[in-house]
Parts: C-alpha cells; structure tokens; sequence
C-alpha cells in the first residue's frame, strides 16, 4: 500500500456522487470546445459558397483543399516555418536559462539587494518605454533585420519568472542547505536539486515559451524589414490579411485585394499553425499530469 | 535561383553591351547597378520583383536597378512605417497607402521624408505631368515649402469627370427587379431602392427565403447610401464646408443630417438592411450577393475591373449570367441628385527617404525610372504586358490583344506591386481592353451621370480646410461611418441621441476647431 | 519576510554589507544573465516614458525632443469619451476576476479528481485547443454560432423561442466576454495550477487517506492550500494588467452597435493613434497613465494579500 501512488488508491475508493457531477461538468465543458473548434477545421475544407450558405457546419458538405492550396501555393509558408524554427532553436533555450537562473536567484534569501532587483524587474512588467526607443537600441546593436532582434526582443517573461519563482520558493529550504553542506555551489544546486523536483513547472514554462515564440509575430515585423526572415505567423498574416482597414481607399486595386475567401484560408492557417503543437504537446503533458514524488528524493 | 542570377546577370551583361553602343546612353551612365529599398503593402512575400519574369525584367534592366523589397500588409502597413520612418530608417521608395497631410507635414518639418529639388519637374516632365494631374502637388508644395511627396493620381490621362466622385455605385439584381416589375434606371433615390427592397422583400422573386438579405454591405460602405447619398456634409472630406454666409460648419451637426439619419434608421427598423450588417468585414456583405445569391442589392466600387470579376464569380458561383442578372446605378439622394464631396485624385504617395535624395546619382536613376513609367509607352506594358508577346499594334494603330487574361494573371511581379509604381491602375482601367468594352462603356456613363445630377450638390474640394492642420484637428478621431451607424442603431430616439452626439462632439473636439479655422478663412 | 530583511539591514554595518555579498557571490552569478537582459532590452527603451511630457520630434531624438509639461495629459483628460474609457475597463476587467480568474482553478481541481487517467490527458488536450484560436477566428466562429440565423438561435427558434440577438445587444455584451474569455483560455490557464497540484508532496495525500479523510476534505484541505500561492501570485498580477486586458478580443468582437459600452481604454488609445496623425507623446502620455493605475492596484492586491495572511509577490 505504500508503495502504492495515491492516485491508484483513489482509484479502489467507492464512486462517489461528486464523480459523476464533475464527469458530467467536464464532458460537457470539453463539446462546447470541441463543437466551435471542429466547426474551424471543418471550415477550413470547406468552398467558400457552401460556407456562406451553411456558416455553421457540423459535417462537410462540400470538401476542397483549395484553402490548402492557397495558403501552401507559393512555398512562403516554408520559409516561414523555417524562420520560426530557427527563431524556436536559438530564443527557447535563452528564454529557459534566462528565467531559470533569474528565478532561482532571487528566490535564494538573504543576499543583499534582494528587494531591490525584484522591485526593478517588477517595474518592467508594468512600464515600458514603448516601441521607438527599442528599435533604436537595436538598431544600435546592429540587430535590425537579424533573426536575433526578435531572439533578444523576447528574453524574460516576468510573468513566466515570478510563477517559476514562487514554485522555487515552495521547494522545502533544507534541501538546498544540505546541498550546500555537501559542497555544492548555487549553480550545481539548481541543475542537481531543484530543476529535478521543478519538472513540472519547468514542462509548464518550457511550454509557454515555445508556444509565444511559435506564435511571435509582432517583433518580427517590426524588426525585420526585408521580406525571407519573416516568421510563420507573419507569413500567415500576410497570406489570411485582415483587411478591415481597406474600407477608405480610393484605388480599385486594393479593393479587390480584399476578395480571397478570407474564412477558408484563416481556419486553414489555423490548422497549419496548431497541428505541430499538438503533436509535441503529449510529450509536455505527462510532466504536470503526473505528481512529482518529493519525499522520494527526500529520502 | 542561382540559374535565375546567373541569366539576369547575362542579360544585364547584354543590356549594358547595347546600352554602351546606343549614342544617347552617353549621358546617362547606366553601368553600375544601384539597389533600392523598396516598401509597397499587399505585395507577396517571396517572388523576385527584380527579375523574376520578362515583364519585371523590361523595366529592371532598362535602368539597371535591383530592388530589396520590403513587403508590408495593408493592415501593417501604416504602424510599420510610422515606427520606420520616425526611428530614421526609412526605405528608399514608399508606396504609402494611407497619405495624411498632417502626418507629412510633421516628417517635412523634421528632415524625416526627402525633399525633391527644385527643378524635378523640369527634368522629369512626365512624372511632373502625372503628379500635375492630381490637383493637389502645389497645394502641398505651397503648405510644406518644396515637394516632400507624389501623391499618386488615381486618374492621369483617361480622368472621366472633373471633378471627381467617388466610384461607389449601387450593385442590384436585375433579374429580381424585372420580375417584380421594377423600372430598370440608371439612377434611384434612397427611397426608391428602399421601396425596391421592400418590394422584393414581399415577392422573393429568387425564392430564396428565410435567408434573403435585401440591402447586405459592412457599415463603412452602408454609407455610401446612408447618409452619403443623401446628404453631403455627411461624408468624411466634406464634413468642414463652408456655408453661404462663408461660415465654416460642420455637417454632421446639420438638421441634413438628422434627416439623412431618420431615413437610414427607418431602412435598418423595416428589416431592408441585413439586421446585422454591423458584424460583416469587408467584404462580406457583397460576397453573399455574387456567391450564394442570396442578396439583392450591395454597394461596390463601379470600376470595370470589378465587373469583371462580378461576372467570373456569378459565373463560377451561380451559374448566372452577369449582363443578365446585375444592374449597377447611381445612388441618388431624396431630390434625384447626386450628393458627394469632390474626391481628390489622388490616393496615397510615393515618399523618398532623405538619404536617397541626397545619394545624386541613385536618386537621378530613380527619378529616371520614376518618369519613364508615367510615359504611354510604359503604360502600356505595364497594364497588358509586353509588347509582341501580349499585345501588338494591329495596322490601323489599335491595339490587339495576343493572350487573354489581365497582366497580374500573367505576370506575378504585377499583382499589387508594378502596377501601382506611381499612377494607379485605375486610369488605365477606363481603356484598357482586357475588360469587356461594355464594362468600360459603362463605368464612363456611370460616372458622367453622377457628374450630371451633381451639378451643384458635389462639394467642391477646399483644400484650406482639407489641409487645415493644427493640434487640435489632429485630436478628431471620428470614424464617420462607425458613428452614424452606431447613431442608428443606438435605444431610445434618434434626435435625442443625436443631439447629444453633436454637444458632445462640438465641445470636445469640434468646436475649437472651428473657431481656428474660421478666425483664418471665414466670411472670405 | 522582508522585515527580517530590513532589520538585519539596519544592525548591517557596511563592512558586513560587503562580506554578505562576497558570500552570496554566487548568487549574483545566477542574478547577472538576466540583469544583463532586463538591463539592455527592458531599460534600455525605458527613457521612452519621458515622451509622455515631451513633444516627440524623431530628428532631435528622445532626450533632445521639447518638454511640454502636462500639455499631453491635458487634452486627455478633458475628453469625456477618456474617462468613459477608463471606467467601462475597470468595470469589465473586475468583473474578470471575479468571474474568469477562478475559472482555471475550478477547471485544475475537477481535472484533478477525475478518475480515468487516459479520459483526463484527452479532456486535457481538449482544453489547450482553443487558445491556438486567434480571437479573429473566435469571433467569427461567434458571429456564425450566434446570429440571428445561427445555431443557437435556431435551437431556441425549435423549442418555440424566439430568435435574440446577441451580437448587437449592449447588455449581452459583457457576460459575452466573460464566457468567450473562459472558453478560450480556462483551459491553457488550468495548465500552471495542474503544475503546481503536480508539485504537491504525495505523502499528504496518503496520510490523509489513512486518517478517512474524504474527497471534499482532501481538496479542501491539502490541493487548495497547496496551490494558494500559485493562485495568489497569478490574482496579483492579474491585477496588475488591469487596465490592458483583453485588447484583441474586444476589437474582434465588439462592432459599432455595442460600442457604447465596449470602448475600453485600449480601444480608445487604438482610435486616437489610428486615425489621427501620429503623436507618440500623446500615445505615451495615455499609456503611462495606464501603467500607473495598473501599479496602484498590483501593490494594493499584493498588500491586501498580505493582510489576509497569503505570502504576496514578495514572497
């Protein structure tokens, strides 16, 4: 029994009334997600006369890859996937040591200055200096149409940090004091002790950071001007354009720029820019699925 | 790529040999290739507009120039290249879509667009004689001291009316009208299409049913029948007008207005607006009408180029035949004429960043090209495509179309991206003969008759107002379409909120206004 | 916490000052990568919030740019259609906590008690979907679902209702956001509380079965202390972008028959920057203002965190 995980105890324990309750809830909760979102990808194979027809399409009348087609038609989409890799590959992993040793760092007490940089660093997640001032600096640093404008642009989350923080924070205090003891300098500590009992929060994190830099645009386009370095979610924004600011313009060729079937190719985009995450998502999942035994490593 | 290059290279090589050997290049030296930055919205990512088809290469090689471009969207476009242009790192050439006086003026001020010298329109008569087309070139040049921007002209040699209107006119089903027995005019009165709507509302002559949309666009071009037809103080370039007693107002706080809102809320209560045209995009209203056929009246742009493209959708879509079923007329207010304010020809500009300006000799090839693409001859490729490949001249001078098919079909360095260098597609659009001659036909009828019945209810354009410039102006923030609608639909009565739409208004942002701008122009 | 800090600051003489951090050096050195960068890219820029009492001229650069003193704030503060801004986003971002912030803890618990491990890794996939969404696409999915000829009207229409519209009723609109909000994000959100229920010591747990604690008591009692902080953390700064929640949404789904009472501060500073010429004091001068708002009430939720006994930010 008490080798046992509590959760396959649970599991022998009489089914209670609140279990169907909240079976019920969830299910529930979970078509009103999938009916909207089912309804995208349907959409996304959908002609565009048949969508306009029935907007609201629970199976394919009408089944096309046109919107495919169209938004895969050029190859742009595949120097976009492959700015977002490359911008995937170099900003992850400076996001992670970024974060982790900074959270780490100021959740250790008792070092001078303490309050102080917490303080500073919370002043960056409520102020900024707005836009010019950053493209200046990096047009001073010579990052301006580089990959790496849009790598540095996005190094902490504050957010991100203060939650890994305060998950730090959680981990019992005599671990890392017996960690000293045994000799081992803050650096050894964090990868041989805390990062082993973090994985949770680190699956968590690692997640959120891949998916925003999966989904980073705005960066990109302001810092790179030339067209070829521009990453998936330009790209896709360039092809599905959101034209509403058409209205005012006086020259017929803009006008008819706004004619594509512009819900085809979007839920298409959707599609494109989703699938792959899904794919890594189970990967991550187990991480803060599965209970983390931390008097295992007590002991 | 590399085979592209190394064939671009090879007929640059033999465009030079030629070039060196031909007597006029001696003062023109074109040998060494200059690059330019280049920034246009709506052009795709990932085609060579340098050299990546003939009809790129036919205007590349002749001046030996390569672009880098800078694609941006049309909804990017103007927060791009204001963050660009006011942190210093302006491309060379900008296509700018959203042209703002005051915006300009404060660059000029600042050093941050580039000034032409003097003398361009001596040495480069062409582009001077498009840009002396807009009408509006010394109106700048006389605010801003020196040419600081080309504001591209929608129409240079082919300009239908003077002055100009907008070419928004109503688009109906013919086929319904005539079956309801509905009199076929090229023009009608808001109440009229009102009563039209009504009438197909009751008869559904398409048997479409619960879905029929009677009246079906988005709000910002809903005003193109409420209020603008009706009343033209309503439009955005005409709400500053000046009265008969040569007082500045303001139209939206006329009691015009207040009609012209009764009229259109009646229209929306009634059920002949789709009752929820305030969520359609762009767009969407009018595609319901040419791709489900499920609409009976829409609004769009009267340019032949759309017909065109009406007839292919109604064809694919429908099955329909486009002569047969559609109808464009001109939308007139209650008394039968045509309410607008005169639309200055220009749409956009082209702005050239300083550094290039002061770069003499990149700046003079640029000018070159620039000017040599307002010529016929270039025109004319650049709207049918090249010349013996495309097109020819049959022998009695006219032109003979060898492909069929519009050039951005043919070429993709065209779309959106050649095609607007500097005057606009749409005046070569009234000629050019890849469109149906009876769709050209009658987008000049069109536009003769909102000419005709606007004799004196088309502002004219008063460009001490328009160009009126001061902290306050550039406080108003109004989007006019959004604010009538938004009128409209509101609870409670309509004069009632309108009146203390206007209070507020002339409080807040207006009234100074007016104050400034009749201290300066008023009573003359 | 920090009151341990300030005394042992103030019995710290300088010679200790430098002694402690010599010893903590290797702190510093975990500190300094990211210093570097908050340094670099985060202040870097931060001379650009004098813009909000300067004229922005690009040619003279942001320190030789001209002070104009209040001047920006002075046309903005006379606008009604501001201080409308400003309250109808503190309206609709409280009723955000109240209403979405607990969402994704409920959501966290319920998937943590459900019994069927493989059910729950799907439900869980499930609910990570729609924040891939973009809230261009959700609105127009909305727009389909709810018009007047939509699906849930033509369910209502079958059961002999009669069709509501809820696209452009102003008192729908809000409640809108809120269940928009949920379905959107409930589920990504979920994802660092089911984190921190992970991190939870097993043994609890176990010790509380064998002392016959039920269901209800083992939630109360050991997930949701347990997860407080996380929780707490996540309400502060929540509270924290108060005053700039929600922009995208609310430009997607808003349309000029509910603006009356959609125009929140960042619709209103997006209508001023788009269709005037643009001024980046003045942008500034409004943002600032919305930074400090949004400063005041973080130290007030992290205070009143405090006083209600929970740890703070300052943890």
């Amino acid at each position: 029994m008490t080798t046992e995980r509590p959760r396959a105890a649970t599991r022998r324990d009489r089914i209670e009334a609140i279990d169907i309750v909240l079976l019920v809830i969830i299910t529930v909760w979970a078509f009103l997600i999938i009916i909207p979102v089912y309804n995208v990808i349907v959409i996304s194979f959908t002609p565009q006369k048949t969508y306009l027809e029935t907007p609201v399409l629970l199976y394919p009348k009408a089944i096309t890859l046109q919107n495919y087609a169209d938004l895969f038609e050029d190859g742009r989409i595949f120097a976009g996937y492959r700015s977002t890799l490359l911008i995937l590959l170099c900003g992850l992993p400076l996001n992670l040591i970024l974060t982790t040793s900074f959270a780490y760092g100021s959740s250790r007490s008792h070092y001078p200055g303490r309050r102080l940089i917490f303080l500073l660093v919370l002043f960056t997640m409520i102020f900024n200096g707005g836009i010019i001032p950053l493209y200046l600096i990096m047009r001073q640093l010579d990052l301006t149409n580089t990959i790496w404008s849009v790598v540095f642009a996005y190094g902490i989350n504050t957010f991100y940090m203060i939650i890994m923080r305060n998950y730090f924070c959680s981990l019992p205090e005599s671990l890392m004091e017996s960690a000293k003891l045994d000799g081992a300098g803050e650096w050894r500590t964090l990868f041989s002790i805390v990062l082993p009992l973090s994985l949770p929060i680190m699956a968590t994190i690692t997640l959120f950071y891949a998916v925003d830099r999966w989904n980073e645009w705005y960066n990109a386009m302001i810092f790179i001007q030339r067209s070829g370095l521009q990453p998936l979610q330009l790209v896709l924004r360039a092809i599905v354009i959101e034209s509403q600011v058409l209205d005012s313009y006086a020259s017929a060729d803009a006008l008819l720029e706004a004619r594509k079937f512009s819900m085809g190719l979007k839920t298409a985009a959707v599609v494109v820019t989703m699938v792959p995450v899904m794919c890594v998502f189970p990967f991550l999942q187990k991480h803060f699925v599965k209970g983390v035994m931390v008097g295992a490593i007590k002991a | 790529m590399t085979i592209q290059r190394f064939f671009s290279c090879l007929l640059a090589a033999v465009m030079l040999t030629a070039l060196c050997a031909a007597p006029a290049s001696a003062q023109d030296d074109r040998s060494e290739t200059f690059t330019y930055t280049w920034c246009t919205p709506g052009s795709p990512d990932g085609i060579d507009y340098t050299a990546g088809d003939d009809y790129a290469r036919f205007f590349t090689e002749q001046f030996n120039i390569q672009w880098d471009k800078i694609n941006t969207t049309f909804d990017n476009h103007l927060e791009r290249l204001r963050i660009w242009i006011n942190s210093g790192d302006m491309p060379d050439l900008v296509n700018e879509w959203t042209f703002n006086f005051s915006e300009l003026q404060s660059y000029a001020e600042q050093g941050l667009v580039g000034r032409l010298p003097d003398d361009w329109k001596e040495r480069w008569p062409n582009l001077a004689n498009a840009y002396a087309r807009t009408g509006v070139g010394d109106q700048i040049e006389e605010r801003l001291g020196g040419t600081y921007a080309l504001p591209h002209p929608i129409f240079a040699d082919h300009q239908p009316v003077e002055p100009l209107v907008w070419h928004y006119v109503a688009f109906m089903r013919k086929d319904w009208m005539e079956a309801c027995g509905i009199e076929i005019k090229d023009s009608y009165t808001v109440a009229e299409i009102m009563d039209i709507a009504r009438t197909i509302k009751e008869q559904d002559p398409g048997n479409v049913g619960a879905n029929l949309k009677l009246i079906n666009t988005h709000v910002a071009y809903m005003a193109y029948m409420f209020p603008y037809a009706l009343y033209e103080g309503s439009w955005p370039d005409g709400v500053f007008f000046k009265d008969e007693n040569g007082q500045i107002q303001w139209g939206p706080a006329q009691p015009e207005m207040l009609e012209a809102l009764k009229v259109y809320q009646q229209a929306y209560r009634e059920g002949l607006i789709n009752p929820e045209f305030y969520t359609l995009k762009t767009n969407e209203g009018a595609e319901d009408f040419y791709t489900t056929g499920q609409s009976a009246i829409t609004i769009e742009c009267g340019m032949a180029v759309f017909m065109d493209r009406y007839r292919a959708d109604f064809e694919q879509n429908l099955g329909l035949d486009y002569d047969e079923v559609v109808h464009t007329a001109v939308i007139t207010g209650m008394d039968g004429k045509y309410h607008s304010a005169e639309l200055a020809n220009y749409s956009g500009a082209l702005l050239l960043s300083p550094q290039l300006v002061e770069d003499t000799e990149r700046f003079e090839r640029l000018m070159d090209f620039l000017d040599y693409m307002c010529t016929e001859e270039a025109q004319l490729v650049l709207r049918l495509g090249l010349e013996g490949v495309d097109w020819q001249y049959a022998e009695d001078g006219s032109i003979e179309l060898l492909t069929s098919g519009t050039v951005s079909e043919k070429y993709e360095t065209a779309q959106r991206c050649w095609s607007n260098v500097y005057v606009l597609s749409d005046d070569f659009g009234i000629i050019n003969p890849t469109y149906p001659e009876a769709y050209r036909e009658r987008v000049v009828e069109l536009y003769e008759l909102k000419h005709e019945l606007g004799t004196d209810t088309v502002l004219p354009a008063d460009w001490d107002l328009r160009f009126y410039t001061s902290p306050a102006r550039d406080r108003i923030s109004f989007v006019y379409p959004d604010e009538y609608a938004a009128l409209i639909l509101k609870d409670g009565d309509l004069e009632e909120n309108w009146n203390a739409w206007v209070e507020e208004a002339l409080n807040t942002y207006i009234q100074p206004v007016l104050d400034e701008m009749n201290e300066l122009y008023g009573g003359k | 916490m920090s009151q341990v800090l300030q005394t042992s600051k103030h019995f710290q003489r300088p010679r200790g000052l430098a002694a402690a951090i010599y010893k903590n050096r290797a702190v510093y050195t975990l500190l300094l990568p990211g210093l570097i960068w908050y340094l670099v890219f985060a202040y870097g820029p931060m001379g650009g919030l004098s813009l909000a009492f300067k004229d922005y001229r690009a040619n003279l650069g942001i320190w030789g740019s001209p002070w104009v003193g209040m001047q920006n704030y002075h046309y903005v503060f006379r606008d009604a259609a501001f201080w409308r801004s400003v309250w109808r986003t503190l309206f609709i971002n409280l009723g955000r906590l109240i209403f979405e912030f607990p969402m994704p803890v409920i959501l966290s618990l319920i998937l943590n008690e459900l019994r069927m491990p493989r059910y729950k890794k799907v439900l869980q996939t499930i609910f990570t979907f729609p924040h891939f969404l973009s809230w261009v696409i959700v609105s127009s999915v909305m727009i389909n679902f709810l018009s007047v000829e939509g699906l849930v009207n033509s369910i209502v229409k079958s059961l002999g209702g009669s069709a509501f519209n809820f696209l452009g009723n102003t008192t729908a609109f809000q409640p809108m956001l809120y269940i928009t909000s949920i379905w959107k994000s409930a589920g990504w959100s979920a994802i660092i509380y089911l984190a921190a229920i992970s991190g939870i010591d097993m043994d609890q747990y176990e010790a509380a079965q064998i002392d016959g604690a039920s269901r209800l008591q083992r939630i109360a009692h050991i997930t949701l202390p347990n997860i407080m902080p996380t929780v707490t953390v996540m309400f502060i700064l929540q509270t924290g972008s108060i005053m700039s929640a929600g922009f995208d949404q609310i430009f997607n789904l808003s349309n000029v028959a509910v603006r009356d009472v959609s125009e929140t501060l960042d619709m209103y500073i997006y209508r001023i920057t788009f269709q005037a010429p643009p001024d980046f004091g003045f942008s500034m001068a409004v943002s600032l203002f919305r930074s400090v708002i949004n400063m005041v009430l973080l130290v007030l939720a992290d205070r009143g965190a405090k006083l209600m006994g929970g740890s703070g930010l300052f943890a």
